[in-house]
């Protein structure tokens, strides 16, 4: 590891700053200290929501427990759910994103700054009101999906589900906020030199991320409009006078896209993390950016694979089943040119290098489980059951959050100036990868033998020791999580100092200082390739530029 | 420190002469499209599943009089809204003033009339000192599938005209405070595309929560 061990002037005032008064993260409208807020905020988030993971784990450890009671269980199984995916991995993703984009494409700040620090502030509201219901007798306990009838008013009159839908409008208005805002800054603001088709391949996942939120946010804010409408003023969208079902295309129309909102970026990530530790340019970049863009069209046309047991029309589940199951060729592409970049490379196995590789062996395992369930016949058999928690996990776990890890490990210096701990972050790894595999490859077992998810307990004593096997894993994946947040908080203090660049990057970020300055950078700078720092690198060792884009 | 600066960059880009303000307005819109399209796609499943639409029962409303004038109103606005536009680019402020003030005397009219038609329909006995309202015409929120969304449609674009009318005012009031001028004017320039967006909304609507309801055999003449 190309470790930089001389000494590195942080900026004085600078560095003061993160940890000055609260006024200053209060009203400060830049994108690092926003970013940060947002990983700060959504990492809480994690933590609170893996902590009812535990509690559902002890729960389901043996069959007919009573640790906590139906009602708790089925409030728990739905905050997890929400925090997870709507307050943790997106928005995480969204805070990376927040302050490594701009830093990419050579701009100071994001487009509209103030836009963006509304965007943020809108995020510990949505968390407060979802997690409100908790305090006015009880959070939503339809699961994160809520469909109708279980959140009417005639079947859940409480406040909770009230509290979820204002919740998430907020979400989808602060989401929009900040897809406006990316698409415009990485439009609009790129260095001189910065074609299309030269942004890093982490900015064109970003852009297809926002592109998707920014199309199905409002349905998604629509959803949750309309089944507040119904529960205030007893009307009929998603009544049996309406149409229940309408609910579930308008839910899965946001429903799919979003699970390609939360992988997206981490392919980007992917895409520049391996080229890096193993020495190589990305195989196929132009491929890559094709890939995504299949994806986003794609995932927009599969949101009834989420539906086959509802009973739509043959045909129309017949289409669906096809578009599903294409997604798998431009996820694919993307897949063989991973490995194609990093065979015969020099690899380096750098913590973020490692996570990275431990999202391709558990993504391709959540991939196919997917094509599987993309199956009529199959997902009418398996629909509702733990395999589809398997794959879930796979994809979401093994996929999106296994690259946040190595988004962290890899651009902690950025943020910091201090590298993570290598051992420990080895550690963590490893302990990682055992916990997840552990907790969800056996549950896919369970869901053929027909055990049903979202449910507080089961009676089939022959479930018993896999269920014991399960909640063990579990907790050594949650001990892998703590000695992540124990190496954050050594490193943040005691870290081998970073240093401008030290994994040898490509592309801009390491250009600048560590943390970088508030406006980033001293001279805009000028771009001839999809890896302009490797450019400046080997013009100033002399040797001519190696890439032509 | 300086970066990455290793020669004249051979191929310059020209960059798009749009400004990041006007391209935010766009892509937003694009949401709202969406947001809009969401209502649209929910109306037409209920349709496609409710025959006979709207469901007996419901006091089908009707295009004339006042959602015809009403379209008149908020189309003209967009008019003027247009020109007040050409007015400041032309360096004309006594122009732009006139026809935004314009605009947004129309944006009131159109609200005026909104309100009226979900007091008739919602709650007809508040109006009923007038000769022509019929209490026994109301239709209310939750009466079937239609009403709800017929009341739904309308009374988002209802409130998106509002924030419309909001943004016009602050655009005046900044405008007074002499923070535009004939080549710096993004702001106007978005609230503008905002205001048309809201107007082409209300196209869409009248037609399908209109005309269509109306005349759903088509119009038989006469
Ligand atoms: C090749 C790619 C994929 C295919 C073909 C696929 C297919 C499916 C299908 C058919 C289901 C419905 C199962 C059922 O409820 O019966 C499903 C569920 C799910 N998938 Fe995927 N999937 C893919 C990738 C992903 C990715 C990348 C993510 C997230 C990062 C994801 C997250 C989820 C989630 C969260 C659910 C469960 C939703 C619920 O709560 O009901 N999937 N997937
Ligand atoms: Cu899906």
């Amino acid at each position: 590891m190309a470790t930089v061990a001389q000494p590195q002037v942080i900026d004085e005032a600078y560095e003061r700053s993160l940890w000055s008064p609260i006024t200053v993260w209060l009203t400060t409208t830049d994108h690092k200290l926003i970013g940060i807020m947002y990983m700060f905020t959504s990492f809480l988030a994690f933590l609170v929501a893996g902590i009812f993971a535990l509690i559902m784990r002890v729960q389901l450890a043996q069959p007919n427990l009573n640790v906590v009671d139906a009602e708790t269980y089925n409030q728990l199984v739905s905050a997890h759910g929400t925090t997870m995916i709507f307050f943790f991995v997106t928005l995480f993703l969204t805070g990376m994103a927040n302050y490594i984009v701009p830093i990419m494409v050579g701009a100071r700040d994001m487009a509209f700054p103030r836009v963006n620090a509304l965007g943020f502030w809108l995020v510990p509201v949505s968390i407060g009101l979802y997690y409100s219901g908790f305090f006015a007798g009880g959070a939503l306990n339809a699961g994160w999906t809520g469909y109708p009838p279980l959140t009417s008013k005639h079947f859940n009159p409480g406040l909770g589900v009230d509290f979820w839908t204002l919740s998430l409008i907020v979400w989808a208005i602060s989401g929009i906020m900040a897809s406006v805002n990316f698409l415009t800054t990485i439009l609009a603001l790129r260095a001189p030199g910065m074609t299309l088709l030269r942004l890093p391949l982490f900015v064109w996942a970003q852009i297809s991320t926002s592109l998707l939120l920014l199309i199905v946010g409002a349905p998604l804010a629509g959803a949750m409009i309309l089944t507040e409408i119904d529960r205030q003023f007893g009307t009929n969208f998603f009544t049996s006078a309406g149409r229940p079902v309408l609910y579930q295309h308008l839910f899965w129309f946001f429903g799919h896209p979003e699970v390609y909102i939360m992988i997206l970026p981490g392919f980007g990530m992917i895409s520049e993390i391996i080229p890096v530790f193993s020495r190589k340019r990305i195989f196929g970049y132009e491929s890559m950016v094709l890939a995504i863009f299949g994806i986003v069209f794609l995932s927009m046309g599969v949101w009834a694979h989420h539906m086959y047991t509802v009973g739509l029309n043959i045909y129309v589940e017949t289409m669906f089943m096809a578009l599903t199951a294409a997604i798998a060729v431009p996820t694919g592409i993307k897949f063989f040119n991973w490995m194609a970049t990093a065979w015969q490379g020099a690899i380096e196995f750098t913590t973020p290098m490692k996570f990275a590789f431990g999202f391709l062996a558990t993504f391709v395992i959540g991939g196919i489980t997917g094509v599987y369930l993309s199956a009529v016949p199959v997902d009418t058999q398996l629909h509702q059951s733990y395999y589809v928690v398997a794959h879930l996990h796979y994809v979401l776990f093994g996929g999106s959050v296994f690259t946040i890890f190595a988004g962290i490990y890899y651009w902690f210096p950025k943020w910091t100036g201090r590298l993570l701990n290598e051992r420990l972050g080895n550690w963590n790894f490893w302990t990682m990868l055992v916990g997840f595999n552990g907790t969800f490859l056996i549950m896919h077992t369970l869901g053929l033998d027909g055990m049903p998810r979202r449910i507080a307990t089961y009676a089939r004593e022959d479930w018993a020791g896999v269920n014991f096997f399960i909640t063990v894993m579990s907790f050594l994946l949650a001990f892998s999580v703590l000695l992540f947040v124990i190496n954050v908080l050594y490193s943040r203090k005691h870290g081998v100092i970073a240093g401008n660049d030290p994994w040898d990057g490509n592309t801009l970020e390491w250009a600048t200082t560590s943390p970088p300055e508030p406006y980033n950078f001293e001279r805009v700078p000028e771009v001839r390739s999809f890896m302009p720092l490797r450019d400046a690198k080997l013009a100033a060792a002399g040797s001519p530029t190696a890439s032509d884009h | 420190m300086a970066v990455a600066v290793t020669e004249v960059p051979d191929r310059v880009p020209v960059y798009p002469r749009l400004s990041p303000g006007m391209m935010g307005m766009y892509i937003f819109l694009a949401s709202e499209v969406m947001f809009f399209g969401t209502l649209f796609a929910s109306y037409f499943y209920l349709y496609g599943s409710h025959q006979p639409w709207p469901p007996p029962g419901s006091h089908p409303v009707n295009w004339w009089p006042i959602p015809f004038f009403n379209s008149i109103i908020l189309f003209s606005s967009g008019a003027t809204c247009h020109v007040a536009h050409l007015g400041i680019q032309a360096g004309n402020r006594r122009r732009f003033f006139y026809w935004w003030v314009l605009t947004i005397v129309l944006g009131i009219g159109f609200e005026i009339g909104q309100a009226y038609e979900f007091v008739e329909k919602l709650a007809p006995q508040w109006i009923s000192f007038l000769p022509w309202v019929n209490p026994s015409d109301a239709m209310a929120f939750s009466a079937n599938p239609f009403a709800t969304a017929f009341f739904t449609m309308t009374g988002f674009h209802g409130l998106h005209v509002l924030g419309g009318l909001v943004i016009l005012c602050i655009l005046l009031w900044r405008f007074s405070k002499g923070q535009f001028s004939q080549r710096h004017h993004v702001g106007i320039a978005a609230g503008a595309i905002y205001w048309h967006f809201v107007d082409a909304v209300w196209a869409f609507l009248f037609v399908v929560l209109y005309l269509l309801v109306t005349f759903p055999n088509g119009y038989q003449g006469g």
